[in-house]
């Protein structure tokens, strides 16, 4: 039986683009987990009952038109604005990344529904604390097992025995850790402290972004951090472009902690000292 | 365009070409190649030379960033501007709407575009760098932000708030809420949160 040509679904907006006069092609991702494009026209136009609802990481219900060539948005209703998230460029620029994440990682038709539940979850734990580390760690580290490139933490990739503490290193093309036996042999293998080790293992125990919360150094941070992004990097073969918009945003957060701006000029002949 | 055109190499480079523009499919690159070819040779003409006269005689301002033939453009150089405000907004098409609606008397700067990671246009990208410099000089009291209220439009304008901040200068944003003839059961969330922050006393 053909699918039927009227179908509900709720997803997440993934990004947006104008199209023609006033129409605007959106991308999300269902909460099947696959990627989907539709257009939403006149949605672009002032009064149109579809503006507002469409706008980048909004949890939506939608109502949709299977046409011959592509999906139609008919009906949009907003169900999750991340409202506060959006107020805030630090964790703005750390909801773009991850939405460009999954927007490389899903695939349309495809259905996935741990990937769409990783993105919900994690969109809420940035918006609940903006500047910690950990949820988009264990997000990267996810996103890599739900789409099937877990690393191996525990193993050789090459000889398959347990890796001895310390005596390791990392190879993002063979997919995880290596002895360091094995990695004599073999090019590409980088260095992977024991605690950045312990780490990723403990996130892949305790994949959920709300369980387990750990304090993790700037320095353990930025090691892990450079590991999976490398993973991410080799297994989506591209740049995550956003990537360079949250090194800014934070350069641009501790330049002001440093800077502060000078207190607004106050009237001839008042005293700043007087209550 | 897949597939080789059945037609004389003049007509297919002019297809060619007009398919290159924004929203014009490979249909309607013929449509208008076949109705150029019918016109009067002298209408032909004068779209020939409108074209090549904006890509000769159109410059960036060196102050606004606006298309103009002098520089500095008009707005720029108008001496019944209101220099203590700069306008920031998105496309030289956001001002032309502005001047169309007339109240607004103070300067503009245009960024050509946003902030859009996703898309590989950071901060550097667009027409930031240019905007600082006109600031340095104490003349601006305020930089009003015209952005469209979308996410990216609302990062950039946080982005911009982030820079002008440190430089004592008021920041404002353009209010949000409900459009005039739009329906309250069809706002979203964020609007009508902005809506109902921003209402005012009747």
């Amino acid at each position: 039986m053909a699918a039927p040509r009227l179908f509900k679904t709720v997803g997440i907006v993934l990004k947006t683009a104008p199209y023609g006069e006033a129409d605007l092609l959106v991308t999300l991702i269902s909460q099947d987990g696959s990627k989907l494009r539709a257009m939403a026209w006149g949605a672009r136009k002032m009064n149109s009952r579809k503006m507002g609802h469409l706008d980048t990481l909004t949890r939506v219900d939608l109502d949709l038109y299977r046409g011959p060539s592509m999906y139609s948005i008919r009906q949009a209703l907003n169900l999750e604005s991340f409202v506060v998230l959006k107020s805030r460029l630090d964790a703005t620029a750390r909801a773009f990344y991850l939405a460009e994440l999954v927007d490389g990682f899903a695939v349309e038709a495809s259905p996935n529904p741990p990937l769409y539940n990783l993105f919900l979850d994690t969109l809420r734990a940035v918006q609940d604390a903006p500047e910690d580390n950990e949820p988009i760690l264990k997000f990267q580290l996810e996103m890599l097992r739900v789409n099937g490139f877990m690393p191996e933490l525990y193993r050789c990739v090459e000889c398959r025995r347990d890796v001895e503490a310390g005596k390791h290193r990392f190879v993002v093309s063979l997919g995880g850790v290596i002895c360091t036996d094995c990695a004599s042999k073999r090019e590409g293998a980088t260095p992977l402290s024991l605690p950045a080790l312990k780490t990723l293992r403990h996130f892949h125990r305790n994949g959920d972004v709300e369980s387990s919360r750990i304090r993790i150094s700037p320095e353990l941070y930025e090691e892990v951090r450079a590991v999976l992004d490398r993973a991410i990097r080799y297994w989506l073969d591209r740049d995550v472009r956003s990537r360079r918009f949250v090194v800014q945003v934070q350069r641009q957060k501790e330049s002001a902690a440093a800077n502060p701006p000078p207190p607004p000029s106050l009237p001839v002949g008042a005293n700043r000292e007087s209550p | 365009m897949n597939g080789k055109i059945p037609a004389p190499p003049p007509v297919v480079r002019l297809i060619q070409e007009l398919h290159r523009l924004p929203g014009v499919g490979p249909k309607s690159a013929q449509r208008l190649a076949y109705f150029i070819i019918r016109q009067p040779e002298d209408e032909a003409q004068e779209l020939a030379e409108a074209i090549m006269g904006v890509k000769d005689r159109i410059i960036f301002c060196s102050v606004c960033q606006n298309l103009t033939e002098i520089d500095p453009c008009d707005l720029c150089s108008g001496p019944q501007r209101d220099r203590s405000q700069v306008c920031v907004v998105e496309e030289p098409m956001d001002v032309l709407a502005l001047e169309r609606a007339g109240f607004y008397k103070g300067l503009y700067h245009i960024l050509h575009g946003v902030i859009s990671p996703m898309n590989g246009v950071g901060p550097e990208d667009i027409r930031i760098r240019e905007l600082l410099p006109r600031l340095q000089d104490g003349s601006v009291e305020e930089v009003i932000i015209g952005i469209n209220p979308t996410l990216e439009g609302d990062a950039t304008a946080m982005y911009l708030h982030g820079l002008i901040r440190p430089l004592g200068i008021k920041v404002s944003n353009l209010a949000r809420g409900l459009p005039v003839g739009g329906q309250l059961e069809y706002a979203d969330e964020i609007t009508l949160s902005r809506a109902f922050q921003g209402r005012q006393e009747l």
